[in-house]
């Protein structure tokens, strides 16, 4: 048995040993397992909007560049100069087709090629010029851009498994043929807890009401009573390769953010009305609905209705992450659509906001109470194991994120659980009843 | 030591439609970074060349100053006249993009001509009007390279809405891109060398930005080793 998971079928009961939370050899072995192994998340298409526009970021402890070239092709390149190693763009975000190294001068294009050394005839003409190091794969799908360390590594499509239907349910939200995009500026914040806890946090159903009553106040003080049936219409799933989702139904969604006017409400109707004539009813009742779904490792894209928000989170020691969040959006909403999900990105998930700040104090408080761990060595997720039929507020999906991370840390396989077929609700397909609907 | 060594321009002309435009040359041995092309008002040929096309060649820039104010007010000859001062250019082996156009005063609207039209490596505007620059009806509204404005603003608080409307709207139709600033408390010719505390800081900052505008998208120009490794391995 594993020493960090415990996933007792006959009780039932699983649980997870805090050390994974606090160990730096923990650390160090999901680094090489982990975040040197699977498809990592850098980013979106459309945070590069123009030929040049680069973005630096972290991933797997890298700094690297996510830029879009001369050509408009999307690349990702390590951010340090092969000369000597010094960060070669050093700025957040901006837009350049050159980028010159301040140490020594090695300039370098958005290409990855090395367009000048000075003084290069002190080098003679045979010297190797090195051109820019680059993860070992780089794809995207449906504009998210993901990359691998891991020259090994299955295709993206292979390894999002269930999570593109997933995927798919947020990005056809667009009837624009760029699809969705994302709006300027980011959220950033820390967390001094170990990252796992956030990515559990992520989709946890179980928490809501009791960690962020005051937002529920909020809800209800700007609705008046509100629709409880939509809170128990929620299901986890297991998506294969360690993804999971809480996903619920549109009654649950409608509870979420501040009331919208009439005309807001009719142009979100006939959006949903024009898409169910391309997609199938089925199809666009589930997007009408909630997801929180978690790519494994670090991805999390959570759409309530009022908003998607697409969550990276980043592990720098075992306890303490950091965190970066952005705004998912069709770009052709109008102006009240916009400012309701803005309102909610900023309410809501914001770091100062009703329920962020919550949720951060509640995994430092779990952080902290794990130096306790020798007389408390385990945490309990076993919601919904007896169940046929896990609701959002039971804990398989985060089960299925244990089992692969166990998988890949410790090498031991855990079998899924068995649990009963879902109801139509949550399954039903995506049809191509328009074919010059385009998938973004 | 206090002395500068400056490089004298030569001085030429350039014959578009039967219209002489006046240049001046700066040129340098070696491998220069790239070229500019620098577009200036009546009278201000020699102390642009002097002072801009020197401060270029600081940074590894040959130069072509050149006096465009015979053609401005008519951006088909404007346009015209810049098509012939890039094949000017280009007679010392400098592809469009490897030129930087800059355009100060009234010729920044020539500036913004020749990023909507020619490939050229990068484009400045630093006009003390934006009325100088906002294109009429008809003109180009869209830049095809990546093109940096700068404009005085005397009175910031009454302008600032202005000049952000321009901004959304030059980003949002070109497919380069673009920056529009407004230096506060200046008017006239703010990219000059000034004793004024405002004047002096946007004539500090706005040659920072320049340089750096050119530097991060001219393309360079290869040295002879770097051209022949290129040969033997091919380029990315």
């Amino acid at each position: 048995m594993s020493i960090y998971v415990d996933d007792d079928r006959a009780m039932p009961r699983f649980r997870v040993n805090r050390n994974a939370m606090t160990d730096p050899e923990v650390f160090a072995a999901e680094r090489k397992a982990i975040f040197d192994k699977c498809w990592l998340y850098v980013g979106h298409e459309t945070e590069l909007r123009k030929p040049n526009d680069f973005k630096t970021r972290d991933v797997a402890g890298r700094p690297v560049i996510f830029a879009r070239d001369a050509t408009g092709k999307v690349q990702v390149w390590i951010n340090s100069c092969p000369h000597r190693g010094a960060m070669l763009c050093r700025d957040k975000t901006g837009n350049g087709r050159f980028l010159t190294c301040f140490y020594h001068g090695w300039t370098f294009s958005t290409a990855g090629d090395m367009v000048s050394m000075p003084g290069d005839q002190s080098y003679g003409e045979n010297f190797e010029r090195p051109n820019l190091a680059k993860p070992a794969k780089i794809d995207s799908y449906r504009g998210f851009v993901f990359i691998t360390f891991n020259p090994e590594a299955e295709s993206l499509e292979s390894y999002l498994a269930g999570a593109r239907e997933f995927l798919d349910l947020v990005c056809d939200q667009s009837e624009s043929e760029a699809g969705m995009e994302v709006l300027h500026g980011t959220h950033e914040y820390s967390v001094r807890a170990n990252w796992k806890l956030l990515v559990e946090n992520s989709f946890d159903g179980y928490h809501a009401v009791t960690t962020h009553q005051r937002y529920f106040e909020m809800v209800l003080a700007a609705r008046g009573p509100i629709d409880l049936q939509g809170f128990y219409e929620t299901r986890g799933l297991d998506l294969g390769n360690g993804h999971a989702v809480v996903t619920g139904s549109a009654a649950g969604g409608m509870n979420m953010g501040r009331p919208l006017s009439a005309a807001a409400q009719a142009e979100r109707e006939g959006r949903f009305q024009r898409l169910a004539a391309k997609y199938g009813e089925g199809w666009v009742e589930r997007m009408r609905g909630t997801r929180n779904l978690v790519i494994f490792p670090n991805l999390v894209v959570i759409d309530l209705v009022m908003g998607v928000i697409i969550r990276k989170i980043d592990p720098m020691t075992p306890d303490y992450m950091e965190v970066s969040a952005w705004e998912l959006v069709p770009p052709e909403e109008g102006a009240e659509l916009r400012r309701q999900r803005l309102d909610n990105f900023l309410t809501f998930w914001g770091p100062g906001g009703l329920a962020s700040p919550d949720d951060v104090e509640a995994l430092e408080t779990c952080q902290r109470s794990f130096a306790a761990r020798a007389e408390l060595p385990w945490s309990d997720i076993s919601r919904g194991m007896s169940l046929d039929i896990p609701s959002g507020n039971d804990e398989l999906q985060m089960r299925t994120f244990w089992r692969r991370w166990n998988y890949l840390v410790t090498g031991e396989q855990l079998p899924p659980e068995p649990h009963g077929p879902l109801e139509s609700l949550y399954t039903a397909p995506r049809l191509a009843l328009d074919q010059s609907v385009s998938t973004g | 030591m206090d002395e500068v060594f400056r490089i004298r321009p030569t001085l030429g002309h350039v014959v578009v439609d039967d219209t002489s435009i006046p240049v001046a040359d700066i040129e340098l041995g070696g491998v220069p970074r790239g070229a500019a092309l620098i577009l200036c008002d009546p009278d201000d040929l020699q102390s642009t060349s002097d002072d801009m096309g020197n401060r270029f060649a600081e940074h590894g820039y040959e130069s072509t100053t050149a006096d465009v104010s015979a053609v401005l007010g008519r951006d088909d000859s404007a346009t015209r006249a810049i098509d012939a001062l890039l094949d000017h250019v280009a007679r010392r082996g400098w592809s469009p993009d490897q030129v930087g156009v800059v355009g100060y005063g009234p010729a920044g609207r020539a500036a913004f001509l020749a990023a909507a039209s020619f490939p050229v490596g990068a484009a400045v505007t630093a006009a003390a009007r934006l009325d100088d620059v906002v294109p009429p009806m008809g003109s180009p509204t869209a830049v095809r390279v990546p093109w940096l404005g700068m404009f005085a603003a005397d009175a910031p608080e009454h302008e600032a809405t202005r000049f952000r409307a321009f901004a959304e709207t030059i980003d949002a139709a070109s497919p380069a891109y673009t920056t529009v600033l407004a230096y506060p408390h200046v008017s006239g010719a703010f990219y000059r060398t000034s004793r004024e505390p405002w004047e002096h800081a946007a004539s500090f900052d706005s040659w920072q930005r320049t340089l750096e505008w050119l530097n991060l998208r001219v393309v360079p120009r290869l040295t002879p080793l770097a051209q022949a490794w290129r040969a033997r391995h091919g380029a990315a």
